[in-house]
């Protein structure tokens, strides 16, 4: 059935390519830009270098930015793996209007515009007078980390065939026992890639950030985002492909733990 | 184990979600709330907020033309993102459905990068791509189509393609999902039947992807229409979409009775488009069933 030429296919593929490149090129052109040796960054791109890479580390706001980066996404990553785990296992356990509902109701923090998120985070704490710690920050990455936590967690669970469950429950087994001996083993892969994931959304999270960063605090997406303002400069560039860099070596994690596919967000949401 | 115990611990299972309940309840709902009271009341010079009912910075906001074209500047940027994003972005998620093996992987993870990378790194590279000493402007001179330096930034078409980049990706993946759904053997009775490619297209598999195409629309018209990044780094004041107002009204202007009567006005706005798009599929269901 297949043509040699086939004018439809062209097409697709040529839109097809397109469209990737329009993905991919602005991340291209960051890391291509960040070999550049000139203090600005205009085309042409001519002489290369590495010495990027090194001066960004003699920046004491950059260093900070990123360490407290780390430190938010860390307790990101505890945050949501303690709330969500429990709750994933809770609603796949069963199929009706009411887990049906709670899925809907733990989703609904990423259906509405993040901005929404930061502005009433900010008054929220404001209001307690609880501003300035790293906790407000790893606070709101969770409520955007979590959900999509949550649905990746919900198809691990749903993988396990409840056989072993019902085998445990007829060998005396109560309901924790189940979920600590049999359970939680099975899904230790799945867990360890939504801790990656949970960590990766957080470092790569901007809005929330802007709105609840105090100096103290302050994340590196929101130090690239004041940077760029003022200038385009590899030093720039060289600090994002570090941020970058989280990212490649999370979906690399994941993909080895629980293939890059099952990370997915679902139409339901 | 009996019916009758099951039925007895029918709601224990549930236990578990009590966390992530508590959570979403008291950080994302209870703000929300915090959020409506603080937009009725009135505000004073310096940050100060006098706590008293009043429905002004609504009041303020729709008697102001200025932000009523803000607002429809807002509507016209997400259907403009949305009817870009989505054929190109079903053209990708449908190639990603009919890939096998290694090919899938390499089209999940040119998906996925892009969308766990930050927006500002992206949007950074747009900017450099765009700007006058970038390459498409200095390729354009070379070529002598343009006499001087070409500054693509700043412009709406460069908006709508920043924002397609930026909400491309999570369509691509809902939509993919809704089309791992689709039976096989339905497009294989299409041709079967004698149907062309196209029309197996559009009589079978465009009908039963119709809901991720408007769940994932969706969300494209959400996150365009509430865009906050895209329209601060690649536009400048004339492009700012409610969002952007909102943020200035809270960050820069310490204003917060207004900003939060922004978002609220972003967050109603985005319940009707949700409301509309349940209605629509619904009436879809109804039709398909007939």
């Amino acid at each position: 059935m297949k043509q040699v030429w086939d004018f439809k296919s062209f097409i697709f593929n040529f839109l097809l390519i397109t469209v990737l490149i329009l993905l991919l090129a602005p991340l291209l052109i960051v890391f291509i830009s960040s070999f550049l040796d000139k203090a600005h960054l205009s085309w042409p791109f001519t002489d290369f270098t590495f010495r990027w890479y090194v001066e960004v580390f003699q920046r004491e706001t950059w260093v900070k930015a990123l360490t407290n980066s780390l430190i938010v996404a860390g307790l990101t990553t505890l945050l949501t793996l303690l709330i969500c785990t429990p709750a994933a296992y809770a609603i796949t356990r069963k199929t009706n209007t009411l887990t049906g509902f709670l899925r809907t109701f733990f989703m609904s923090p990423i259906m509405i515009p993040p901005v929404m998120i930061g502005i009433s985070l900010l008054i929220f704490l404001s209001n307690f007078g609880l501003r300035g710690s790293y906790f407000d920050l790893a606070l709101g990455h969770t409520l955007w980390a979590g959900p999509i936590v949550l649905i990746t967690m919900i198809a691990v669970f749903e993988r396990i065939n409840p056989i072993y469950n019902y085998a445990a429950q007829d060998l005396g087994a109560n309901s924790l026992e189940i979920f600590w001996q049999i359970t939680l083993p099975m899904v230790k892969p799945g867990l360890i890639a939504s801790a990656f994931l949970a960590f990766v959304l957080s470092t790569q999270e901007f809005i929330i950030g802007l709105f609840l960063y105090t100096p103290k605090t302050i994340i590196l997406p929101v130090e690239i985002y004041t940077a760029i303002r003022y200038e385009l400069s590899p030093a720039i560039s060289a600090i994002s492909v570090y941020l970058v860099g989280i990212v490649i070596i999370g979906l690399f994690v994941i993909d080895r733990l629980i293939g890059i596919e099952n990370v997915s967000f679902s139409g339901k949401g | 184990m009996t019916a009758r115990t099951r039925k007895k611990s029918s709601l224990k299972y549930l236990l578990p979600a009590i966390p992530l309940c508590v959570f979403t309840l008291c950080f994302f709902l209870f703000p929300i709330l915090l959020m409506v009271k603080y937009s009725l009341h009135h505000s004073l010079p310096y940050g100060e907020i006098e706590r008293i009912f009043t429905l002004e910075n609504y009041i303020n906001f729709f008697t102001d033309i200025y932000y009523i074209k803000v607002l429809i500047k807002s509507f016209l940027l997400g259907l403009a993102v949305s009817v870009v994003t989505i054929p190109l972005g079903y053209i990708v998620a449908y190639a990603l459905w009919q890939s096998r093996g290694l090919k899938r992987k390499i089209l999940y993870i040119c998906i996925l990068f892009p969308l766990f990378t930050n927006l500002v790194v992206r949007l950074y590279g747009w900017r450099i791509i765009l700007s006058p000493a970038g390459p498409i402007s200095n390729f354009l001179q070379k070529t002598g189509l343009a006499e001087e330096s070409v500054n693509m930034l700043f412009t709406w078409p460069t908006i709508v393609l920043g924002l397609f980049s930026e909400c491309a990706p999570y369509y691509i993946l809902i939509l993919f999902s809704v089309l791992t759904l689709i039976n096989p053997r339905y497009i294989d009775a299409a041709f079967d039947l004698g149907a062309t490619r196209l029309e197996a297209f559009f009589k079978v598999i465009w009908p039963l992807s119709l809901s991720g195409v408007i769940s994932g629309g969706l969300i494209v018209y959400i996150w365009a229409f509430g865009a906050f990044a895209t329209p601060t780094i690649l536009g400048n004041a004339k492009h700012w979409t409610l969002a952007v107002h909102a943020e200035r009204q809270i960050l820069s202007l310490r204003d917060w009775p207004y900003g939060s009567a922004f978002g609220i006005i972003i967050l109603l706005f985005t319940l009707l488009i949700v409301f509309l798009q349940t209605k629509l599929l619904k009436r879809k269901q109804i039709y398909r069933e007939i």
